[in-house]
């Protein structure tokens, strides 16, 4: 087994009373044992309900549909809810992007880092304090002795995500979730959590789920990255082939629309080079390939739904025109 | 010769806070000291982390909140004396885009009502309701909306769609100046170049004057001509985009330029990790306010205030040793 999780044509659904809206479709990726994958994509294409998938923490109308979600070999879709409860926050547990509504206002950081140990590890109250400073010591909190008795209001926004990843590391996971862990956050304290969670995945040897949608952030931090697009996941390789060589017309389209920093006077008069229109809606998605109304090569193969071509060297991309 | 059209002079604002009982009341300062000259059809890129005072500064040049002191002129006229009436006529002249496209718009007023409100208002030569009609439909298809969608509501639209209703209702007086408070930050990469095109090209069509307001590195090299870049409601340095994205003179700007991740991976690039939070603004450091975080902050950053001079030809740092850590030239 080299792999933590593997994730094998999972379709996560909201049964709506307008419709069917097929968020996550047929999606298939695989984490290695200490390794990282990023999912990226804009708002609405799917990454953030495939991780709560994961964590089978789909409310209805929602529901998993179909697939498996191998998690060291085993499905958690199988699993009993008790059995998937101690995972949670063990094994397999997750940093959210808001930090501030993801802790709870009224309770103390401690009370809070201490939950999950008591719960998973067996702690006694004291022990897990002792762990809680522990934590925070270990996630660079100043002072951590105090800072355990504070709420969550007497915390910046830098600070209450490390409290938030403390939290997550709290029973050693195999396997930690980022769901855009700095998106909230300013770009030099971003630069700090991204160092942490780096060191820290290093220091215990867990994997690591990062979902973003941002393009740079994936550069610096994953070894292989999926792009998703509208529930599906168009291109998938490691993150030198999909930066470097990307295969399909979105990726494609996604890195030329960004700014390229110290670009030459000459670059700045030009137009960026945009994808036109917009993300189709979910319930109303095109027939055939769901990127095609946006597509500068569309023709009429393109109402076919599009094959998962390997285009070599592990690189996939859905796309009849590659 | 360039043409000032917007001159910001010393511009401070200070907040006093509530106290509780028996507590000496704090004040917190948001913006302190600012001195910005705007020339007519440039774009001048303001960038900061969140609480630095961008957003304040946009309000004080509104005087949707008056300044503690300084001085603001527009096309030479100080603004800051104008009776309500007048400055009416000032709002005309210098419109707003804010970030958030969903808040700023009224969910139960028609997007048509919303871009023919300013209209009816400040434009005298339109009288009747065809004319306003048929300017709204000009406005829409200006911003790359169809101008058919007047009597859809805000709800409607997708995020970009109604950056777009706020970028023509900015539009629909005839503004010189353009105040962009974050345009693109609420906004998807691909629909976020959407928006950055469609800015330069009204700028081309009706030499607008932009203050691009945001904190994204890129997207401000991308559009500005020049830069001022913002920490605890300062100016720490100001140059022109090209100066000081190829050679910045401030440890914060380096830091700040040194965050955004390069997008060719394997490349390691030397970021610099600046240590601890932006200090709390009611407390602010003494001497030069970044040295709790500065890299190179020796015995005097702690007690000498620096100010902010020009280091390089119309390149402006408040750094007390610039040449000394980043050369001359």
């Amino acid at each position: 087994m080299d792999n933590i999780l593997e994730v094998k044509n999972l379709k996560t659904y909201f049964n709506l009373t307008a419709g069917v809206a097929r968020a996550v479709d047929d999606v298939s990726f695989a984490i290695k044992k200490g390794g990282s994958f990023g999912l990226v994509g804009e708002s609405g294409c799917g990454k953030s309900v495939t991780a709560l998938s994961m964590l089978r923490l789909i409310q209805p109308p929602g529901e998993i549909a179909g697939g498996e979600i191998l998690f060291d070999g085993k499905n958690t879709l199988g699993m009993a809810d008790e059995e998937m409860r101690l995972l949670r926050g063990d094994k397999m547990s997750m940093i959210f992007q808001e930090p501030m509504t993801s802790l709870n206002p009224v309770f103390n950081v401690g009370y809070q880092l201490t939950e999950s140990m008591i719960l998973h590890l067996g702690l006694n109250k004291k022990e897990a304090r002792d762990r809680a400073i522990e934590m925070l010591t270990l996630v660079g909190i100043p002072a951590p002795e105090r800072r355990v008795d504070d709420y969550p209001n007497q915390l910046s926004g830098g600070m209450r995500q490390r409290v938030m990843i403390a939290m997550a590391l709290s029973c050693n996971p195999a396997l930690l979730i980022a769901d855009e862990p700095t998106t909230a956050l300013d770009v030099t304290i971003e630069g700090q959590i991204l160092e942490l969670i780096n060191d820290l995945k290093e220091k215990l040897g867990m994997a690591m789920l990062l979902i973003t949608h941002d393009l740079g952030i994936i550069a610096e931090n994953v070894d292989d990255v999926a792009v998703m697009y509208a529930g599906k996941i168009i291109e998938y390789s490691s993150v030198d082939n999909v930066l470097s060589c990307p295969k399909h017309p979105y990726t494609i389209g996604l890195l030329q629309s960004l700014p390229s920093l110290n670009s030459s006077d000459k670059k700045k008069k030009e137009r960026l080079s945009t994808i036109k229109g917009v993300v189709p809606h979910l319930l109303n998605l095109p027939d055939g390939c769901r990127f095609k109304n946006r597509c500068s090569l569309r023709s009429a193969v393109c109402d076919e739904p599009p094959p998962y071509k390997n285009v070599g060297d592990n690189h996939f991309a859905r796309c009849h025109k590659v | 010769m360039k043409k000032e059209i917007l001159k910001i002079e010393n511009i401070s604002k200070r907040f006093t806070l509530k106290s509780r009982l028996y507590e000496k009341k704090a004040t917190l300062t948001a913006v302190d000291d600012l001195t910005i000259t705007l020339y007519e059809g440039e774009t001048f890129g303001l960038v900061g982390e969140s609480g630095c005072g961008k957003s304040t500064l946009a309000k004080l040049i509104l005087r949707l909140i008056e300044p503690t002191s300084g001085n603001i002129t527009y096309n030479g006229k100080d603004i800051l004396t104008l009776g309500k009436k007048d400055m009416r006529s000032i709002r005309k002249d210098i419109q707003i885009i804010f970030q958030d496209p969903q808040a700023s718009l009224n969910p139960r007023m028609t997007i048509g009502r919303a871009v023919s409100e300013g209209v009816s208002i400040h434009n005298s030569s339109i009288k009747t309701k065809t004319d306003l009609l048929a300017k709204t439909r000009e406005l829409l298809k200006l911003v790359g909306l169809h101008p058919e969608s007047l009597n859809m509501y805000p709800h409607e639209f997708s995020g970009g769609q109604r950056q777009r209703v706020g970028i023509a209702r900015a539009l629909s007086v005839e503004p010189r100046v353009i105040i962009a408070d974050e345009p693109v930050s609420a906004l998807d990469v691909s629909i976020q170049a959407q928006i950055l095109n469609l800015l330069k090209e009204l700028q081309e069509k009706f030499g607008l004057t932009y203050l691009f307001i945001s904190h994204d590195l890129r997207v401000v090299e991308y559009l500005s001509d020049r830069v001022g870049v913002m920490y605890l409601g300062k100016m720490m340095e100001l140059a022109s985009s090209d100066d000081l994205y190829r050679q910045p003179r401030h440890p914060y700007s380096r830091a700040l330029l040194s965050s955004v991740p390069s997008l060719t991976p394997g490349q390691k690039r030397k970021r610099i990790i600046l240590k601890g939070d932006v200090p709390n603004p009611i407390n602010p450091p003494n001497g030069c306010i970044f040295h709790t975080r500065c890299e190179f902050a020796k015995d005097e950053c702690k007690e000498t205030v620096p100010t902010l001079r020009e280091v390089n030809d119309g390149h402006f740092s408040a750094c007390l040793f610039s040449e000394e850590l980043f050369g001359c030239n």
